[in-house]
């Protein structure tokens, strides 16, 4: 007979079902998803490379595994309060509790194992999914095992575990509550316990959240400029607790505060709303801090990632700002000559235009002997003509130099460009050339040089050349230059034994390289960020949807005492939408110091022409398109909720929708 | 005066095919502005129903309901919401009070939703409370209120707007013989007062003889109806006893 009951109990609240078999699922696919991408075999090889990527990656794995076993202990906690009253009705009519406890945990025990089986067999579909979509987007090549085997475990041990806990907390609440405690109505509502205490702990909170962030920052400032990222990593995961403790503390108090204004709490349906969102706050207080914490490494992460990704092709067109580079030193002999290299490049791609230039040397050290360690090096002065320079800096989009009987350094070293000329002049067909400065911000045209003065045209005639350059520009610009490089590179007998020599440099070649390098940290992280947008996203809309029927008993009444449509549709959506705000408000505002902080990093990487606008032209994008998704999602979200809760007359809204 | 509200034939289903039941079954009968009405019978006779229909919560089945000659039927949602915002208040059987609110939330909400300055709303709130005696009540949340004090505050969030029409459903139902009369009381001084009109629903002979004009429903018809007249209380009360000893056994005398 009793098994009876349940069954009908669990088709009469299928919904209720559902919601905790989706959550409980959602929740096991993107735990297994990080967890999957942790494990890999991409990310352990990075993981050995960098102490700082190990860190990331297991704060990574620890931040999604916690989340996970939160909300797992939630989901258990719900399904104990969904059949609290009618395990009450059970004890009177005569079953035994334990009958009740193994009829509890035999349903969720069921329920968990298929939630953790589809759970897993979905988090697979979305990691290769995913992984491939970023790949192509940002056109990285990234090739992924298909799963990992400590991923697996590890998202088994955390699923179980966690189910083990919560169930045998439940069991052993169902051997120890009375009867009335079961049969009692849940509390609804929620008085305000120590408002004055909960009001000076936020305010704490966002004091030391502050503290946090600006003790950070100059950390951060100090890592760039001196390579050590200890420090900083230990400094960012005490902001996301502090983070984590914000909200928290606020989400506690703040509908308390607003309650207290009576102008506003009599305004409309303001007291309902108002009410509504200070329950579901206080319970929700922890997961909401989860949350936000969730947000905030997903911003991070996707602006480092896309930062990365910046800094990466800003440096490839630093390095080579030509599609393709040649520079011959005309005092060594050439397996492959300038123009059998233009006709093998031209094998993979006709080629759109040619730039060449020169540098001319008259052996000389009259600059160079000014800076240390010149003749181990075996430098020489060599100049470049103004022409030839403008020329090149035009073609990659540059504003010309105009030098008035001066010269120009250009290196690449910041060494070399500290070094100070001052009262140095050189004296070139009978004109004296004074220093003009010393510059690293040029992109890099005579790669095999250190350095090279920039001097007026008429300065080098009747110079003899020391090196033959030339840029080409491709009309396929992305042609195969694996293989091109292959054929551009010749063996030279040297003076140390056969060696291999390209005078060539290829930009795609670069592009190749670099992406092969940093490919996994940006696919990574993007990835990581994404899952984590969307498990808060996942959380905050089955949260809501599980208390709809609660919700339509009350917009019931409010239909009764003459709130139409509108005004209840009004009141959903203030209390969606703020409920979906709380935990997203702040790390979506968090773009703007993000932003910044960005662009001082470009320009203590000496990326001076990449302005702090970009940086923050990235951050904001980033923001809009989680705010994006993030609005859509709580719409859609708002949407069904507004189908299930608000009334519109008819029968649906007849006395049957009071009922419980 | 005009007439406030007329029923006309109205009925009204539940159910369909075999199963159909009919809770109102061609039920006809006016009130003019300022009556204070009551309608007696037996549990399940359709009363709640009745109240239910004329609130527009339910709609009827057939027959129409005309409220200052406008069918309530030709009015659109909005106007509906309006007539029941500004015009009704309405003592639920289930007292339908929002759990999430305190008492004294609770009946302000229908002032706030008619957008009423805050002062106005705190002085009203005194004065119902006061009367209805729950004034130390008013910062509990329902959960922590006894049965009669939650009705208590159900009566309040009606009568606290003033509303030209009242309809009570088992106002006293849960309260005690002493609040009974004080409700009674409230009710006779909003009607005699602010020619506020009640229809009220009631088990109880002694609060239905504080009415000017006692229906009976009967399997979801008019079986009997009685006027006050010139006669008292007390007589008021003898003829309801007699009339709901004559409905039958299945009437509850409590
Ligand atoms: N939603 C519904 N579906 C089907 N039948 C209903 C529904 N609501 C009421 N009824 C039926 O309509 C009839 C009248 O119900 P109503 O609630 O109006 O009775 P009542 O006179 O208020 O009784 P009580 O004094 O017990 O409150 C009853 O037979 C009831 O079973
Ligand atoms: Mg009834």
């Amino acid at each position: 007979m009793f098994a009876k009951l349940a069954l009908r109990n669990v088709r009469r609240q299928i919904r209720s079902y559902l919601i905790y078999f989706v959550t409980v699922a959602l929740s096991v696919a993107l735990m297994f998803a990080v967890n999957n991408l942790s494990y890999s075999d991409q990310v352990r090889q990075l993981a050995e490379k960098s102490n700082d990527m190990r860190t990331m990656f297991t704060m990574v794995t620890v931040l999604s595994c916690l989340v996970t076993a939160l909300v797992l202990s939630y989901a258990t906690g719900f399904m104990l309060k969904l059949r609290k009253k009618e395990f009450g009705m059970y004890l009177t009519l005569g079953m035994t509790r334990r009958n009740i406890q193994r009829l509890f945990a035999c349903e969720t025990g069921l329920l968990s194992f298929l939630a953790l089986i589809t759970g897993m067999g979905a988090g697979l579909v979305i990691f290769q999914l995913a992984v491939a979509l970023f790949a192509s987007i940002l056109e990285i090549p990234f090739a992924v095992s298909a799963y990992s085997p400590q991923g697996i475990l590890l998202t088994a041990a955390v699923g179980l575990g966690m189910f083990l806990v919560s169930t045998l907390a439940s069991l052993r609440y169902l051997k120890k509550v009375t009867l009335s405690e079961l049969l009692k109505e849940e509390a609804a509502e929620q008085s305000e316990k120590h408002p004055a205490l909960w009001l000076s702990l936020s305010a704490a909170t966002l004091a030391g959240l502050i503290g946090c962030l600006l003790v950070t920052y100059q950390n951060l400032l100090a890592a760039f400029r001196q390579q050590d990222g200890v420090a900083l990593l230990l400094w960012l995961a005490i902001d996301l607790v502090m983070v984590f403790l914000f909200h928290f503390t606020w989400s506690r108090t703040i509908v308390g505060v607003l309650l207290r204004n009576k102008r506003l709490k009599n305004k409309g349906t303001n007291t309902v709303v108002l009410r509504g969102l200070s329950g579901k706050m206080t319970v929700n207080a922890v997961l909401i801090g989860a949350l936000a914490t969730l947000l905030v490494f997903a911003i991070v992460m996707s602006n480092v990632a896309f930062g990365e990704r910046i800094y990466e092709e800003h440096s490839i067109q630093k390095d080579c700002p030509y599609d393709v580079m040649a520079m011959f030193d005309l005092s060594e002999t050439q397996a492959i000559s300038m123009e059998e290299g233009r006709q093998i490049i031209a094998q993979y791609s006709p080629i759109a235009s040619e730039l060449d230039f020169q540098l001319y040397s008259l052996g000389e050290t009259t600059l160079c002997s000014s800076i240390l360690g010149y003749d181990e090096m075996g430098w020489t002065d060599k100049f470049m003509p103004l022409s030839q320079f403008n020329a090149l800096l035009a073609g990659c989009g540059y504003e010309p130099v105009t030098l008035d009987q001066a010269y120009l350094l250009i290196t690449t070293v910041q060494g070399i460009c500290d070094v100070d000329f001052s009262g140095k002049t050189v004296t070139l067909n009978g004109t004296p050339y004074a220093w003009a400065g010393s510059s690293t911000f040029y992109p890099d045209f005579a790669r095999r040089t250190w350095l090279y003065f920039v001097v007026p045209d008429e300065a080098v005639a009747g110079m003899p050349v020391s090196d033959a350059c030339a840029a080409y520009t491709l009309a396929d610009r992305r042609p195969d230059a694996a293989a091109m490089l292959e054929d551009l590179t010749a063996v030279q007998e040297t003076q140390y034994g056969p060696e291999e020599q390209c005078n060539f440099a290829i930009q795609e070649e670069y592009r190749l390289y670099c992406s092969a390098n940093t490919g996994t940290l940006i696919i990574g992280t993007l990835y990581v960020s994404t899952v984590f947008v969307c498990m808060a996203l996942a959380i905050l809309s089955i949260k809501t949807l599980s208390t709809l029927d609660d919700e339509r008993r009350r917009f019931a009444v409010l239909y009764r005492l003459g709130a139409d449509e509108k005004m209840q549709k009004a009141a959903l959506f203030r209390q969606i939408g703020a409920f979906f705000l709380m935990p997203s408000a702040l790390p979506l505002l968090f773009t703007v110091p993000l932003g910044a902080v960005f662009g001082k990093i470009y320009e203590i990487w000496g990326f001076a022409d990449l302005s702090g606008q970009k940086a923050m032209e990235t951050a904001v994008l980033i923001s809009m398109a989680i705010a994006g998704v993030y609005g859509l999602y709580g719409f859609i979200t708002y949407r069904i909720a507004c189908d299930h809760v608000v009334c519109r007359g008819g029968e649906s809204c007849s006395r049957d929708g009071l009922r419980p | 005066m005009k007439t406030l509200l007329e029923i006309k034939h109205v009925t009204k289903y539940y159910g369909s095919g075999d199963a159909v039941s009919k809770a109102l079954n061609g039920v006809s009968f006016r009130m003019e502005p300022g009556e204070f009405t009551a309608v007696m019978g037996a549990s399940g006779s359709g009363k709640s129903t009745l109240l239910n229909v004329i609130a527009t919560i339910d709609r009827p089945s057939s027959g129409s309901i005309l409220l200052e000659g406008t069918d309530l039927a030709e009015l659109r949602e909005q106007d509906l919401a309006a007539f029941r915002r500004d015009r009704l208040g309405f003592i639920f059987q289930e007292y339908n009070l929002l759990d999430t609110l305190t008492a004294a939330e609770n009946i302000v909400l229908p002032l706030n939703l008619q957008g009423r300055p805050v002062r106005e709303t705190q002085e009203r709130l005194r004065e119902v409370a006061a009367s209805l005696e729950i004034t130390e009540q008013l910062a509990k949340f329902p959960r922590q209120l006894s049965g009669g004090q939650r009705q208590r505050v159900a009566c309040a969030r009606a009568l606290i707007t003033q509303p030209a029409l009242i309809l009570a459903d088992e106002p006293t139902g849960a309260l005690d013989s002493a609040n009974s009369k004080s409700l009674m009381q409230t009710f006779t001084g909003m009607n005699q007062r602010l020619g506020s009109t009640i229809l009220m629903v009631t088990h109880d002979a002694v609060v239905g003889s504080y009415a000017s004009r006692v229906l009976f429903l009967k399997d979801g018809r008019i079986w009997n109806e009685l006027y006050r007249g010139g006669r008292d209380r007390q007589a008021m009360y003898h003829e309801i006893l007699n009339a709901m000893a004559v409905l039958g056994g299945e009437a509850d005398v409590r």
